[in-house]
């Protein structure tokens, strides 16, 4: 089956909205960063497409852009968990509602 | 020998080192270093200074016979000569070439020889006086650094390196008069003295730049280099162009106010009396026998600049007249036997002034000469009643001392009687000498004035002897049993300076033409003196019908004395003895001080520290607020929701892509 | 490469400061104090050098035909004012030890940063790289005002620094717009001052009046002047005393240096248009600070207003232009940075002992603490300008060319100084020295052995300086103003960036 860079790019462009409404949407921080991965995804999924349109040297790049960006995608992950872990302990909560401090 | 100068400054300064460690290092302790130690390192180094200058001078005295016998073989007149020693380079930058030099000529000598002399006795008579002072080593510190300041002001080869001692000097008195300094009174004494005396050296410094200016770029600022400016025919020409005769009169003027400050002239002249808040000693070296007279040396220092600006010698003239007789009057008045003299000091320097100003140059010096020794001896003196009464200064609480303190009594009458004026004294025949030259060259005004105030003089010096000495005791009983004779100290100083005070006249006795002060002064200040002679001419009536008047002034002025204050009686006891008027006339010139320097300077110090500052403060705030009113109108849109803000960031990110799209396509 | 190391040093020790453990302030000290020293040495390298200069090589290429490059210079003055901070700041470790207590190592750290900033203003040849220094010491004064200064501190802290980022910017925006310009007139242009002055030159006289107004409020600001000034008292008397000694010693200096070596050199017209301006606005900021001086009750806000008059007449100066006004005021940059810094260091010692900034609660310390006296008095006459003090010298110098230029009555006017600064230094050694004690505490300690043995030499240098100014006058030469050290450098072109092109 054949499978068409233009399709791959919808289906980023759906995979990057569902992830950005994500984050806006929900209160929750671990959702947030669930939206924030999935942004990411589709990301590496466009960059996969166009590398499918390139040929040669330049196509390349595209295959070597998401292997860079999931391994800082997992690094992010593991710092970005860590503090929400620590944030939990101080706050109590994961509502990004409630985090407002910074107001004062 | 030449090149031993600089041991004359660096004598005493090395004793101050030393003394100001020891004083530094025992300062914490209740007892104080070793006084035998300090009293003799203090005395050490200016007698060392004082047998360096008579060695000196010596080798001078011997130079100038042989060039005078050269001169009289060649017949030409040869350059009078005098050591010198260039230190260095000071300050070399553009137009300005200072060199360190030091210059030591006959003038420089006699000041010398007076200022180590008297101030290494000063010293001995200060170990004797201030044995029981908690703070010796300090204040023979000070002194041994006044000595060096004051060596450096008349050894110095132009008028910067003056300026360095000058305000050297002033710096001493500062800590001198302020030397008990946890009483606050003598602190503004002290503070006052050093700003005054600041306005003067203003104007010496700007009166530098203007001679400077005169001169042509390039010249270098030595007194030698001035005299030969101003003595070389080729400049006569030059210096009667109305410009730089305007500028010369400027110029003239302005180091004329720097004399004011420092010899306590008017207008400048209210620090003196209030200096004698400093310890006695002090009193006599300081304020009455070397620093107040270097404004009259700095005069004759620059004689023959001076005598091309008749203008300003007449003010220097009518100032010093106007001085002399405001400071009699005054000193009739004073109650504090140290204020008596002070204001006696300010009325001879306006007599130095006043011979100066009407072009006897040698003549101010010889009277400061003269002055030197029975104005020390008079200070000296009344330290030692002040010793001997317990620090009592009023003369109303004194009296009937004469057979008390015998040594005091003899040295203070020989110094009466030398600043009255009476025959061969001391004051005698400088006294005359001025009374002659300003009859002959200052005219008939000058002249009545100047014989007032020694009728003046005589008046108030026997008031504070009568009162003193002479009178009833009025001594409270619980200290006249106290009464004693100073220690050794101040009595071998107290000899010295009295014979002194009765002698010194000699060296320059013109009636019995007596005139070798004359002439180891006129290779220095002659040319001066014979441009303003010349323009005069005539010669006035016989010296002796002149000081017949001068004699006869000084005995009414005693009598007067003798007849009002003979029993020591005051009729308004315990009050001015002529009401407010005296009041008025004696805080004329600290009233004036108020109205023109420091009113003016609190009002604009007050607008601005209380309008400006604000001001500016508030506009300040005015921006501040202005900022703080658009951050909280931005404040709005923070809704602090991390979702809010996220979506307006997204939003913000689509209309930024928008907007680029729409211009990319 | 020596040069390198001279600003590489603080740098070195302010990093290393921050990995002492800092546990035991006995150690601390003693390393602090050795970092001091050893950077205090490689301060007087660029005095022991004479005129020299780095390589010039190309830093950056941001837009264009523009090149930033990044070199060191030094010159007579450049040296001297390295030489001061490598003196002033072992001096400010030593004094400030008591102060700030067990935070010694993270105030030496700011202090280490703030002297590579300074050393790096000092000797940069680019204008780029000098306001690159030139905002870095922003960052460390304002951290020692603020983690250090007293109870208003953040205010003052605050105000320091808006006063200065808001008189920095238009510095900055100038530099952007030279490279605007150059790329509009389709020119190369680097950065170094001589290049610049070059360029220049060729700048429509209008837009360059705004260029050198821009650079002129830097300085300003920082110098400061009358109405520039407001800052001033606050960060002086609120920020630590040690700290407030090198605002007042160097980074004030850093605004007459910046008229030294950029304002008056790049715009040489519009310098000799506005002089009068210049001596204008410095004989005022002279008085204002004179006279308001008189009125504080704060020791350091008289301090601080001295300052102002100090400097201010050390501005009027310079625009005379003449050789003795230069040469006048790099004496009195050294001295004031002396002085004052001294006086500041004492302050900030005796405050310590009275728990008091207020000038009544002193009084007496002549008698209580000798060796106090002695060097503030000392310090105090120094700054009076007494002769036989390097004060001395300068004040004559600046007198004296304001007069030449000016006549007698501006002589007059700035020779007020002389009087009104003796007024107000008298009132304070009055207050403090002499009189009764107005403490609460018994019995005061005397300055310890460290603190002064650190200080007494400054005043030693005041001296010697007052009778031997010719070092310090020769680094005043008189084409300080004409002739930038960055001239007599070699430009290194980068290979890859001449390819590039």
């Amino acid at each position: 089956m054949s499978f068409l860079p233009t399709q791959s790019l919808i289906l980023a462009g759906f995979l990057f909205s569902i992830g950005l409404a994500t984050v806006l949407v929900k209160r929750n921080l671990f959702f947030v960063l669930m939206g924030v991965e999935l942004m990411l995804n589709a990301a590496n999924l466009s960059f996969i497409a166009w590398s499918r349109t390139f040929s040669g040297p330049v196509g390349l790049d595209g295959q070597v852009a998401p292997l860079f960006s999931i391994a800082v995608a997992a690094a992010e992950a593991c710092v970005g968990l860590a503090m929400l872990l620590s944030v939990f302990r101080s706050k109590e909560t994961l509502d990004t509602d409630r985090f407002d401090r910074m107001k004062e | 020998m030449t090149n031993l100068l600089w041991l004359l400054p660096a004598l005493p300064a090395f004793g101050f080192a030393i003394n100001g460690l020891l004083a530094l290092a025992g300062a914490r302790r209740t007892e104080g270093p070793d006084r035998g130690i300090v009293g003799f390192l203090a005395l050490l180094f200016p007698v060392l200074s004082f047998i360096l200058t008579l060695v000196l001078w010596q080798n001078l005295s011997a130079a100038t016979e042989s060039v005078r016998s050269q001169s009289e073989l060649l017949g030409v007149k040869l350059q009078a000569p005098a050591f010198a020693q260039t230190m260095g380079d000071w300050i070399r930058a553009g137009d300005l070439a200072i060199d360190f030099g030091f210059r030591f000529d006959k003038l420089t000598g006699i000041m010398l020889l007076f200022v180590t002399g008297i101030g290494s006795l000063i010293h001995l008579y200060s170990i004797g006086y201030m044995a029981h002072d908690r703070g010796f080593a300090r204040f023979m510190a000070y002194l041994n650094l006044f000595l060096a300041n004051m060596v450096v002001l008349v050894l110095g080869d132009g008028p910067i390196v003056t300026f360095l001692g000058w305000e050297g000097v002033g710096l001493c008195s500062y800590l001198l008069i302020g030397f008990w300094h946890h009483d606050e009174a003598n602190g503004s004494a002290a503070t006052k003295a050093f700003l005054v005396n600041r306005v003067g050296d203003l104007g010496f410094l700007v009166g530098i730049f203007l001679l400077w200016q005169i001169m042509g770029p390039g010249s270098s600022l030595t007194y030698e280099a001035i005299s030969a400016w101003f003595r070389d025919p080729a400049h006569a020409a030059q210096l009667a162009t109305p410009a730089v005769a305007a500028l010369l009169t400027a110029s003239t003027l302005l180091l004329f106010v720097g004399c004011t400050g420092k010899s306590a002239q008017i207008p400048l002249l209210t620090w003196l009396p209030d200096a004698m808040a400093g310890p006695t000693p002090v009193s006599a070296l300081i304020h009455a026998a070397t620093m107040v007279t270097s404004g009259v040396f700095l005069l004759a220092r620059m004689a023959d600049v001076f005598a091309m600006a008749t203008t300003t010698l007449h003010v220097i003239a009518w100032v010093g007249a106007a001085t002399a007789v405001w400071a009699a009057v005054t000193g009739l008045f004073q109650h504090d036997i140290k204020k008596v003299l002070a204001y006696s000091t300010v009325s001879q320097l306006g007599f130095m002034f006043l011979a100066v100003g009407v072009g006897a140059f040698d003549v101010g010096i010889f009277h400061v000469f003269t002055h030197a020794f029975f104005k020390a001896v008079l200070f000296l003196g009344a330290g030692s009643v002040i010793h001997a009464l317990s620090g009592e200064q009023d003369i109303r609480r004194m009296g009937g001392l004469a057979r008390k303190l015998p040594v005091t009594f003899a040295a203070m009458f020989a110094g009466w009687y030398a600043i009255v004026g009476l025959p061969f004294g001391a004051g005698f025949w400088s006294k005359d000498l001025i009374l002659e030259r300003v009859y002959v060259h200052g005219g008939i005004g000058l002249y009545s004035i100047a014989l007032a105030t020694a009728a003046l003089t005589a008046l108030y010096m026997t008031r504070m002897m009568i009162l003193v000495f002479w009178s009833p005791s009025r001594v409270d009983a619980e200290v006249s049993h106290h009464v004693h004779e100073s220690p050794l100290s101040m009595q071998v100083p107290l000899w010295i300076l009295g014979v002194g005070a009765l002698c010194v006249g000699f060296f320059w006795a013109d009636m019995i033409h007596l005139d070798w002060f004359a002439r180891q002064l006129s290779d220095v200040v002659g040319p001066a003196q014979a441009i303003l002679v010349s323009g005069h001419g005539g010669h006035g009536p016989s010296p002796w019908l002149l000081a017949g008047f001068g004699v006869t002034a000084a005995v009414i002025g005693i009598l007067v004395a003798f007849g009002l204050f003979r029993n020591g009686a005051f009729r308004e006891n315990g009050r001015e003895p002529m009401g407010t008027a005296s009041r008025w006339w004696m805080l004329a010139f600290d009233g004036l001080h108020t109205v023109v320097g420091i009113w003016p300077v609190s009002v604009v110090a007050w607008i601005l520290d209380n309008w400006i500052q604000p001001l500016l403060m508030g506009i300040l705030r005015v921006f501040g607020w202005l900022v703080e009113l658009a951050g909280s109108a931005i404040r709005l849109l923070q809704r602090s929701r991390l979702r809010t803000h996220m979506a307006l960031s997204v939003l913000g990110l689509a209309l930024l892509l928008l907007f680029l799209a729409r211009e990319l396509l | 490469m020596n040069l390198h190391l001279v600003l590489l040093a603080p740098m070195l020790a302010s990093v290393l400061t921050l990995f002492l453990s800092g546990r035991d302030g006995a150690s601390t000290l003693r390393a602090v104090l050795f970092f001091a020293f050893v950077v205090a040495g490689a301060s007087f390298v660029p005095l022991a050098m004479g005129e020299s200069t780095t390589e010039l090589h190309t830093w950056l290429r941001p837009v264009g035909n523009l090149t930033v490059r990044w070199g060191l210079a030094a010159d007579g003055l450049s040296a001297w004012l390295v030489a001061l901070t490598g003196v002033l700041v072992p001096v400010a470790l030593a004094t400030a030890r008591a102060h700030v207590g067990e935070r010694l190592r993270e105030f030496a750290a700011a202090v280490f940063f703030l002297q590579a900033g300074l050393v790096g203003v000092f000797l940069s040849v680019d204008l780029l790289q000098f306001y690159a220094f030139f905002e870095v010491i922003l960052l460390p004064s304002t951290v020692l005002i603020a983690m250090f200064g007293g109870r208003e501190r953040r205010r003052a802290a605050l105000l320091f620094l808006l006063f200065s980022l808001a008189g920095s910017i238009p510095l900055f925006v100038s530099i952007w717009w030279m490279a605007a310009e150059s790329v509009r007139m389709q020119s190369a242009l680097a950065l170094d001052f001589e290049s610049v002055r070059v360029f220049l030159a060729t700048v429509d006289p209008q837009a360059r009046f705004w260029l050198f107004a821009a650079a002129s409020v830097a300085f300003l600001v920082k110098l400061p002047v009358v109405p520039f000034h407001l800052w001033q008292a606050d960060a002086y008397s609120e920020g630590p005393a040690a700290g407030s000694a090198l605002l007042t010693g160097i980074m004030a200096k850093v605004g007459l240096y910046g008229f030294l070596r950029i304002v008056v050199p790049l715009f040489p017209m519009e310098a000799a248009l506005y002089a009068n301006f210049f001596v204008g606005v410095g004989l005022v900021t002279m008085l204002t600070g004179a006279l308001i001086a008189l009125r504080q009750r704060e020791v350091r806000r008289v301090l601080a207003f001295s300052s102002l008059s100090h400097l201010g007449l050390g501005l009027a100066a310079l625009f005379t232009f003449r050789p003795e006004a230069i040469a006048g005021v790099v004496v009195l940059v050294v001295a004031h940075g002396l002085s004052a810094a001294a006086l500041f260091f004492l302050t900030g010692i005796a405050e310590g002992w009275a728990r008091s900034r207020h000038i009544d609660d002193f009084g007496s310390l002549a008698k209580r603490a000798p060796v106090f006296a002695v060097l503030f008095a000392l310090a105090g006459l120094a700054s009076v300008g007494l002769p036989g003090t390097a004060g001395f010298v300068a004040e004559l110098l600046m007198l004296f060319s304001l007069w030449k230029v000016y006549g007698v009555a501006v002589a007059l006017v700035a020779g007020s100084t002389v009087v009104l600064s003796a007024a107000y230094t008298l009132r304070l050694m009055q207050k403090m020295l002499f009189g009764t004690s107005h403490t609460q505490a018994e019995s005061s300690p005397d300055v310890p052995a460290l603190e002064a043995l650190s200080i007494a030499p400054l005043l030693v240098a005041l001296v010697v300086f007052g009778f031997m100014p010719g070092p310090i006058l020769k680094a005043g030469r008189p084409d300080l103003l004409t002739r930038l050290p960055s001239a007599q450098a070699k430009v290194v072109e980068d290979a890859t960036h001449a390819a590039a092109r």
